[in-house]
């Protein structure tokens, strides 16, 4: 669906943060990008959004070349959550604020109307649409830009460590939200610190290391294959470092498969 | 001095800002005096004096004591020193503070009496404050200028009392106005309103000796009638390193706002019960005197950075204390090493990650020297490998240097490593205090905030349930596989 071939980019002329960037997305996946702090992940998601220009490398979706197209074109296919979602929210209300988008798509107020209802009941904030963004819970602005993003009925959706600073609660509900929607068709990339969520909720995991695009495969591959997690700026997650003191018990992806494997063995023995 | 037994009953309010009232009223209404004194049309000479109206509402708005009326006089005659056009403006550093004072007596004798409706008053102040003002005004002109007694009789005290006369009417319809501009916004104080209460007549005494003793301390903000905080009871002792957490909203802040002084000194509302720092009750002492016991570093961390450089920015707390630049030097070079920031003192503070922020406002919280350290819910901004970090130097601070560490969080795993307690509160009630297993173990058991607890105990608590046995409980990734490994 979206392609990324051979991408190259640095803030500064002749200092390149990453080079040789290729992978492909496909509908439906639920793809992690992590890495060190300062390796370039977010810097990988501004690109596929338009929000840098690339020193070189070309980008596709559906086959058309989008490496020119601007943030505002790319709204009619990716949705963008920033880490601060308050710095991408401007209208008075929720509604209006999720209706923005396909208001200058050009649909009638009655269409707007109904697109908005719609975003807001699938994000389940629809008793906020009256609110003033500002006022909201971190958690209940990232809905508003979900929303937003399900309004201009984008396709992929990158949100940029959403879970950092959120208790439990949160972040659970949130990652709930996340699979709904992928389950939708959906696709979704979420730029994350967490090892625990990448493991259990990912389906795929890219991870920036070394300047370019270090390891592109499934989480289970990402824990148990590469020695060089330390060097990534990763760590095996709590679920994966128990299921290994456990001879036989094989790869857990998250706590609850792990405490799965280990109550079924109790009641075999 | 009484000594008091039971803190339970104490109580102590306090109306936040209270004690700046005075100063806002009086700076806007001095500020609009200047401007109407500037533009005011003056018929045959004859104008009403706007200063000295607009600090007579000022002062029957927020009835200032004599003290606080002298400095408000002594304002309005520097500006009407810049501003006036008279043949010796410094006649009116005598004059303006003597209006201040008349119309603090009548303020204050009105007070008494309580007769005259809204209206009287102003109208009395407004012309005995420009009487004496004016007449003061008008003598110093007459003996610097030597200027003929005719003149100064039957000139110029003439002029004063029409002044006196405008300002007996301008003024009362000044105070209506504002009286209820300010009163809409809450800036007026109510009839007998106490600000803070005075527990310096006390004898207040711990219960025990440790660095934080709480007592049957309970708190209710503003004028709400729901406690944020209900009759806690809590000890932290010296060494501690004491984890306090619960759902948004339980009081834990609130909590950590209490062991600062900031409640009940600075928040308005009502306490009950006491809080003693180092044998200190927090009503008796200030929250700077706290300071140099205890410090704070607030989940906002960027608001307590004040300076441009971080070697400033620690220095900054000292030099107010009166440290000697050798003492500041010697410190910094300390606190500079216990957080790791060595080698960036020249940096801009702006220039600094939000993790290097946070240590710098550790550091400048560690300049004085306390022995307490708290931290408001330090990893809400901070990314997986910062909280590690961060834990890794409260944790050193704590086992190296001796200090009391209470932490507010609701990230439980990274810390655990670290805390020997933890206190659990919800709905503002303490429900449980005990090493961290028991209260982890409290929280999983009475479904209390589950969504807090790490995965790794949730799962150790469920095996456990089904029949496994572990030597000790997971608190950490290690303490899971050393256990996994024998089993």
């Amino acid at each position: 669906m979206l392609e990324v071939k051979g991408l190259r980019f640095g803030y500064v002329l002749g200092q390149d943060i990453i080079d040789n960037v290729d992978f492909t997305i496909g509908e439906g996946e639920f793809i992690a990008v992590g890495g060190r702090n300062g390796c370039g992940k977010t810097t990988v998601t501004r690109l596929l959004m338009g929000l840098e220009k690339p020193r070189s490398g070309k980008m596709y979706y559906d086959g058309e070349d989008i490496t020119n197209l601007s943030p505002a074109d790319r709204g009619r296919f990716i949705g963008y959550v920033f880490q601060q979602p308050d710095r991408q929210m401007f209208r008075p209300t929720v509604a209006e604020e999720v209706g923005f988008g396909p208001e200058q798509l050009g649909y009638t107020k009655a269409e707007v109307a109904d697109i908005t209802s719609k975003a807001l009941a699938a994000t389940g904030i629809s008793h906020l649409r009256d609110a003033y963004p500002p006022t909201l819970r971190r958690g209940e602005k990232q809905r508003v830009a979900i929303a937003s993003a399900l309004a201009m009925k984008s396709k992929i959706l990158i949100l940029d460590e959403p879970t950092s600073g959120q208790d439990g609660k949160e972040t659970r509900e949130l990652l709930e939200l996340l699979e709904t929607l992928r389950a939708t068709g959906l696709t979704i990339l979420l730029v994350t610190h967490d090892m625990e969520i990448m493991a259990s909720h990912c389906t795929r995991a890219i991870i920036i290391g070394y300047g370019t695009k270090a390891f592109d495969g499934t989480p289970e591959e990402l824990f148990t294959a590469r020695e060089d997690l330390f060097d990534l700026g990763l760590t095996k997650p709590p679920c994966v470092e128990l299921a290994e003191a456990v001879p036989g018990l094989g790869y857990c992806k998250s706590m609850k498969e792990f405490e799965t494997k280990m109550l079924a063995r109790k009641g075999r023995s | 001095m009484e000594r008091i037994q039971d803190v339970s009953k104490l109580v102590y309010t306090h109306v936040q800002g209270g004690q700046f009232r005075w100063v806002t009223v009086s700076t806007l209404m001095l500020a609009l005096g200047t401007i109407l004194h500037l533009v005011s049309p003056s018929v045959a000479g004859i104008t009403p004096n706007w200063m000295i109206a607009t600090y007579c509402v000022a002062i029957h708005l927020t009835r200032p004591n004599y003290r606080q009326s002298l400095g408000i006089g002594l304002v309005a005659a520097l500006i009407n020193l810049m501003t006036s056009k008279s043949a010796f403006p410094y006649a009116n550093l005598l004059s303006e503070p003597a209006g201040a004072l008349t119309c603090a007596f009548v303020v204050h004798m009105f007070s008494k009496v309580k007769i005259g409706g809204n209206m009287i008053p102003p109208v009395v102040s407004g012309f005995f404050s420009t009487l004496v003002s004016g007449g003061i005004f008008v003598t110093i002109l007459f003996y610097v200028l030597a200027l003929p007694l005719d003149v100064y009789l039957k000139g110029m005290w003439p002029l004063v009392l029409i002044v006196a006369l405008c300002n007996a009417v301008v003024t009362p319809l000044l105070y209506v106005p504002a009286q209820r501009l300010f009163a809409r916004r809450g800036y007026l104080p109510n009839a007998d309103e106490v600000i803070s209460s005075d527990h310096s007549q006390y004898e207040l005494v711990p219960t025990n000796e440790a660095k934080i003793s709480i007592e049957h301390f309970s708190y209710y903000y503003g004028k709400q009638t729901k406690p944020a905080i209900k009759d806690i009871n809590l000890v932290v002792n010296d060494g501690d390193f004491l984890v306090i957490t619960g759902p948004a909203g339980c009081g834990k802040s609130t909590l950590c706002m209490a062991m600062i002084g900031a409640v009940p000194k600075f928040y308005g509302g009502r306490m009950e019960g006491m809080v003693y720092v180092n044998g200190k009750a927090t009503t008796q002492a200030e929250i700077s005197e706290l300071a140099t016991e205890i410090g704070v570093v607030l989940a906002d961390y960027d608001t307590q950075l004040v300076t441009m450089t971080v070697a400033e920015e620690v220095a900054f707390a000292m030099e107010n204390r009166g440290y000697t630049p050798e003492q500041i030097k010697e410190r910094s070079a300390i606190v500079f090493k216990q957080v790791g920031l060595e080698g960036m003192e020249q940096r801009k503070i702006t220039s600094l990650s939000g993790g290097q922020r946070q240590r710098l406002a550790i550091a400048s919280v560690l300049a004085t020297n306390p022995s307490i350290l708290v931290l408001d819910e330090p990893t809400s901004s901070l990314d997986p490998e910062g909280t590690d970090e961060l834990y890794r130097l409260v944790g050193s601070l704590n086992k190296d240097y001796g200090i009391t560490v209470v932490v507010i969080d609701h990230d439980l795993h990274a810390v655990l490593p670290y805390a020997n307690r933890m206190a659990l509160m919800v709905d503002g009630e303490l429900r449980c205090d005990d090493v961290p297993a028991n209260t982890l173990r409290y929280m999983y058991n009475h479904n209390i905030y589950v969504d807090a607890l790490p995965s790794i105990f949730t799962t150790y608590m469920r095996l456990e349930a089904a029949g496994y046995e572990f030597e000790q409980p997971w608190l950490s990734v290690t303490a899971a596989k050393s256990g996994l490994r024998v089993s």
